[in-house]
């Protein structure tokens, strides 16, 4: 990630917008033109267009696609699902977390829940989860929140309690207590913390979504196009729908969460490292 | 009558079950406009003492008296400078020093103004808008004198400021440090383990030893300011105050 790292430090009259994409373009393509190239001799030595299409084909369906929207249906009922997923795992986690780490009680009755439920994965709730609401929008819902939430809460604990204590002394000098405390010390301070929380959070809640819709979704979304489109061996349809998946999640890290960053942690010099990095 | 009087103060921490007599038997009484700096070797307590006149920590027995009234909380007659850079990252140096003027519940305006009035005292005008992280160590702490005062304590308690800072920008803000002092009639309470610095900026060197700590000895300084730190004078109190922090220390 030298090169996100570079633009996201980037100083203000270095480069021109069309410089910088240019330079992306040309020490990013190479890896995406040498995939393409292995991709289409491995096909053309299967030989086999139906299960490994060439490239050209690919190409073809997708625009294919593209051109009777029917992809951005299915994109934008997975992305609205994820948003909303996501939305609640924050209203949810973050208070939470807050709580956990500032009050001993929430602390000791959380841990462990959290000890016990993080390593599941949010998936194998979904049997269950469809016998209680059966399929469709709900489950989906609650599982990507599941996936979500929890990353969320712990993130923003360990946020709270590592707060860095002169921060909390410095303001206590100056008669800070309670609620502006909180909000003018202890959330800023933790922010770095939470929001590498929703970053995981939101990596988790892709993996849940697109899963989940194999087996929860009734219709649409990527995840329930993909996997429908195994049972009519329109592999090249199965190949946009995935590429699509990674251009999305492409476009939320780069132009929502690096946003984000840089205009706040990364601006305070409390992330400078992190500005180009996924941490999941 | 004296600004701060401390009468019969010993604090004990409890640590690990055990508990230790960090400092015991202190009596000082500090007068208003005076600089005083108490000095001792790491562990005589004095970081203690400091943190207890600002409501940090509540003594085990004995009292501190703030004209006339006991400390028991942190409070705006207070203001504290800190070892570490305890700036916020997250504002700039402008709204660093706005801090305890919102806690004061001081306008907005009025705010802005009177913040850029202190980081005028301590020659950071060119530097409000910056976040603290382009800042370099000496002008943190700059900063951090600013946001101390710009609420307008009487009293400014100041934990080892410059001790993190390299030798050339520590004398500079030694310097500045009385500049401010002379300009606003503060009370100082200052502390350090660097016996130049403690001649340099005192009106009166408090000397703290042993463990458990107590004052062991009190020097008045009467050199003329700006002092010369090679100065014979200048010399001879050092070394005096040198071989009373020796005289008790233990091995």
């Amino acid at each position: 990630m030298a090169v996100a790292q570079a633009e996201a430090i980037q100083l203000p009259g270095e480069l021109t917008a069309a410089q910088k994409a240019w330079r992306w373009i040309y020490s990013n393509a190479p890896s995406f033109l040498v995939i393409l190239v292995v991709w289409e001799a491995i096909a053309r030595i299967w030989g086999d267009p139906l299960l490994f299409p060439p490239v050209g084909a690919i190409l073809r369906r997708a625009a294919e696609v593209t051109g009777t929207g029917v992809i951005f249906v299915h994109s934008f009922h997975t992305a609205w699902r994820i948003l909303l997923g996501v939305l609640i795992a924050i209203v949810v986690g973050v208070p939470i977390g807050i709580l956990m780490g500032r009050h001993r009680l929430w602390e000791h009755f959380w841990l462990p829940i959290l000890a016990v439920l993080l390593p599941i994965p949010a998936l194998a709730w979904s049997p269950v989860l469809v016998l209680w609401f059966g399929l469709g929008n709900l489950t989906m819902i609650f599982i990507i929140s599941f996936a979500a939430a929890l990353p969320v809460m712990s993130s923003t604990w360990t946020g709270v309690k590592t707060v860095n204590p002169v921060w909390v002394r410095a303001a206590q000098s100056m008669r800070a207590r309670g609620v502006p405390l909180f909000w003018k010390v202890i959330m800023p301070g933790a922010l770095p913390f939470i929001l590498s929380g929703i970053r995981i959070g939101l990596a988790r809640a892709w993996r849940a979504a697109v899963a989940g819709e194999m087996v929860a979704a009734s219709n649409w979304g990527l995840g329930y196009a993909i996997f429908d489109s195994q049972q009519y061996l329109d592999t090249a349809y199965m190949l946009t729908g995935i590429g699509v998946i990674g251009v999305i999640g492409f476009v939320m890290e780069k132009f929502i969460f690096q946003k984000i960053e840089y205009h706040t942690v990364v601006k305070w010099g409390m992330m400078a490292e992190a500005a180009g990095e996924k941490s999941e | 009558m004296a600004k701060i009087r401390i009468r019969d103060l010993s604090k004990e921490y409890v640590t690990r079950g055990r508990k230790v007599l960090a400092v015991t038997g202190i009596n000082l009484e500090i007068d208003d406009g005076e600089f005083v700096v108490a000095v001792g070797l790491s562990g005589c307590g004095k970081t203690t003492l400091l943190n207890i006149l600002a409501g940090f920590l509540p003594p085990t027995t004995g009292e501190v008296l703030v004209d006339g009234k006991p400390v028991s909380a942190e409070g705006l007659n207070r203001g504290v400078v800190f070892q570490e850079y305890a700036l916020f990252p997250w504002r700039t140096a402008l709204k660093n020093v706005e801090f305890g003027l919102e806690m004061a519940g001081v306008p907005a305006a009025e705010r802005g103004r009177i913040a850029a009035e202190y980081l005028r005292l301590v020659h950071l005008e060119g530097f409000m808008d910056l976040y603290p992280h382009n800042l370099s160590g000496g002008m943190k702490q700059r900063v951090a004198v600013a946001r101390a005062l710009a609420y307008g304590p009487q009293i400014l308690l100041m934990d080892e400021p410059f001790g993190a800072l390299d030798a050339e920008t520590r004398e500079q803000l030694q310097g500045l440090a009385v500049e401010v002092w002379q300009k606003t009639k503060k009370t100082v309470f200052y502390v350090t383990h660097n016996m130049s610095e403690a001649v340099y900026l005192a009106d009166r060197v408090v000397i703290l030893s042993g463990q458990p700590g107590r004052i062991t000895r009190e020097i008045r300084v009467r050199i003329p300011r700006p002092r010369d730190p090679l100065s014979p004078e200048f010399i001879q109190i050092q070394r005096e105050a040198t071989e009373a922090i020796r005289a008790k220390a233990p091995a």
